[in-house]
């Protein structure tokens, strides 16, 4: 069974919605900017250019809420588009996030502490992870399943397998699968105490990259069987055709020096699509920018693809390390990469980490102009999971 | 599609452990922190970074290590063929907490190393390294323990042949009224018993 | 100081299982020493910090500095 696209949604700091973030990335100009974040010393930041009201009033909601959950429902609506009721078809909605409403949380805590009138201790609604998804499905027609996944920075790719693993089961007929995530100061600090930031804006697979930067935003997919797309009659846009998932069972956040754990994840996406690493055009890495993980994951591209590595590159250089909802937005990315055969580059290397094997740093890097009909999406997270997507032309 | 047949189960109720549905001993009735480290020293031992664990992963390292030891499981099938897939309704909350209260006092109050468990599925993490399962691992967050969500989630991994195994349960480490491990593979062994929500209901 | 710095590191690792006389003084602490890893690194920056009033900026430089209870306790004489 065949698991189609037919809508994309995503906010990141290079836009409020799937055109404008492709505009962004086609203008290969960063949306990272140093920013202050609620009194913290300021830092590289990958901002959604947007305020809580000025989402809040754009989704017409009466009610204050969580960034993470405002995110992601701008997202999921943009995927679902203007998609019809059908009490026929069985819809789902599975999302993914690792910090659920904290922001939210933190500002009733700083509310409470200043004896602010603005304390509601309705604010807490909000700060469990499963949220955001049931406010998306409650938002959403005739959803009949939620779940929401939380497995660190493979949350969005984990959730879109999930869909698919669901639907091919003959489970659901049609799911808005994706993941979001709002920056917040248990989080900023919380990275902050593992050093793993670069005070400059990062470099993924450059020689000198020193760390990531952190970023926020959504991205969902509408995912529909054949069925499903013939009865709501939106258009077919790419297609998932493989997944792979697996873990690395190394350490909590390093990944395996020969990279075993993402080894088996890409060849478990080829074998599963039924590709051959050849077919492969271009890679959407993970390539966070730290030290270990474009190293890392360098290693296993070579691996898999027996050293003749296709064009690949960070779009992180772009949004900045988006966390749960990173491998949706991604996958939303090698979507408009096969719509529009574009190889998205990594920005700001300089001298790249092996001379051998360059990410590509401007579009027009990407091998021989080839056409792009299958693109590999790389999601690492923290414990080990290691996801893969292969997402192709339909 | 095959459904799997349920080979194990391994509750943690109050300060009773029940194996495969029958009481096999009992604990101190002290808190579950507590309870699990008088685990750790009786049946684990000699995995030093457990002491590191915060409270949601020394609960998935405890059954899962227990369960896989009992079920001779890694032994049985290779890594890649054996998968994970937890549920919770609270996340990572022991560790969110003292996150939460360590960077009151700015960068020098946060504890890296505890930080790294304010993700539930890291706990997860822990089981593969020390048990090297290669195979698919999930954490899913809901309101309730749902035996029709685990059966469901079960039969969906052995029946597409995702895994040949998979360790299933309900792991919430703000309550000690349950907290359920079970085995299910594609082997008709051990208990045997199919893979249904009514049998996974009686076994938790 | 060194018998301070054992108990700081037991605490700080909850490294429930070991003494304070398991501790070499010139013993590596990380990889086949005591078998402290990457992330131990960093929670004893954190006890430089808390402890020493010590930062240690680049991780990096910490390896060289943690080796072992001689080469901290050197540093922090020498920082102090």
């Amino acid at each position: 069974m065949e698991i189609f696209v037919t809508g994309t949604g995503v906010v990141s700091a290079i836009g409020l919605n799937t055109n404008e973030n492709l505009t962004g990335l086609l203008a290969e100009k960063t949306g990272i900017r140093v920013t202050n974040y609620r009194g913290e010393p300021s830092r590289f930041l990958g901002t959604v250019s947007s305020t809580n009201q000025e989402l809040k009033q754009e989704l017409e909601l009466d009610f204050d809420t969580s960034r993470t959950a405002l995110l992601g429902l701008k997202a999921a609506k943009e995927a679902w588009g203007d998609t019809t009721s059908d009490a026929n078809l069985r819809t789902g909605v599975i999302s993914g996030n690792s910090v659920g409403g904290m922001d939210f949380t933190e500002q009733f805590i700083m509310d409470l502490i200043a004896q602010s009138s603005d304390a509601s201790i309705e604010a807490l609604f909000s700060h469990p992870c499963g949220f955001s998804s049931q406010l998306i499905a409650k938002e959403l027609d005739d959803v009949s399943f939620c779940n929401t996944i939380s497995t660190a920075c493979s949350s969005g790719a984990n959730s879109i397998l999930q869909a698919v693993q669901l639907m091919k089961a003959g489970k659901l007929d049609r799911v808005i699968a994706g993941g979001t995530d709002a920056l917040s100061m248990f989080t900023i600090k919380g990275f902050s105490s593992l050093m793993i930031f670069d005070a400059e804006q990062c470099r993924p697979f450059d020689a000198n990259r020193s760390g990531l930067n952190l970023g926020e935003g959504a991205g969902y997919l509408l995912l529909e069987t054949a069925e499903s797309a013939s009865r709501s009659g939106n258009k077919i846009l790419a297609k998932i055709s493989g997944c792979g998932i697996a873990n690395d069972s190394y350490h909590q956040t390093s990944l395996s020096p020969d990279g075993k754990g993402a080894v088996m994840s890409m060849n478990a996406a080829l074998e599963n699509a039924g590709l051959n690493p050849g077919d492969i055009d271009y890679v959407n890495t993970h390539g966070t920018s730290t030290e270990n993980n474009d190293e890392v994951e360098l290693t296993a591209l070579r691996t898999v693809f027996n050293d003749n590595v296709p064009s690949f590159a960070s779009t992180k250089s772009f949004t900045g390390h988006t966390l749960g909802a990173s491998g949706a937005i991604e996958a939303v990315y090698a979507i408009l990469a096969i719509q529009n055969d574009q190889a998205f580059p990594s920005l700001n290397i300089t001298d790249h980490l092996d001379d051998s094997y360059k990410a590509i740093t401007t579009k027009e890097d990407h091998k021989g102009g080839r056409p792009i009909k299958h693109v590999l999406s790389n999601s690492f997270g923290f414990g080990g999971n290691q996801t893969t997507l292969i997402i192709s032309e339909a | 599609m095959s459904k799997g047949y349920i080979n194990s189960a391994f509750s943690l109720k109050e300060d009773c452990i029940f194996w495969d549905g029958e009481i096999e001993s009992m604990l101190a009735p002290t808190k579950l922190p507590a309870q699990l480290d008088a685990m750790y020293k009786k049946l684990v031992k000699d995995y030093p970074k457990y002491y590191r664990m915060d409270g949601m992963a020394k609960l998935v390292f405890i059954l899962g290590d227990l369960l896989c030891e009992r079920t001779g499981i890694c032994e049985k099938y290779a890594g890649e063929d054996i998968a994970i897939a937890l549920f919770n309704s609270s996340g990572s909350y022991p560790s969110d907490l003292i996150h939460s209260e360590a960077i009151k006092e700015g960068f020098a109050g946060a504890s890296p190393s505890n930080f790294v468990y304010t993700l539930p599925n890291v706990g997860v993490g822990e089981l593969c390294i020390k048990r090297k399962i290669t195979g698919e691992t999930i954490f899913l967050i809901e309101d309730n323990f749902s035996e029709d969500r685990m059966s469901e989630l079960a039969e969906l991994y052995i029946g597409q042949k995702k895994c040949k195994a998979i360790i299933i349960g309900w792991v919430e480490p703000t309550q000690s009224e349950g907290n359920h491990l079970l085995l299910i593979s594609e082997e008709e062994s051990g208990l045997a018993l199919p893979n249904t929500a009514e049998n996974i209901k009686n076994l938790c | 100081m060194k018998d301070e710095l054992k108990t700081h590191i037991i605490n700080y690792l909850s490294l429930d299982d070991v003494n304070k006389d398991d501790i070499k003084n010139d013993q590596s602490l990380f990889g086949d020493g005591l078998g402290l890893d990457s992330i131990d690194a960093l929670e004893l920056i954190v006890m430089m910090e808390r402890e020493y009033n010590i930062k240690i900026a680049d991780p990096s430089k910490g390896k060289e500095i943690l080796f072992s209870i001689d080469t901290i306790s050197t540093y922090i004489t020498e920082n102090s």
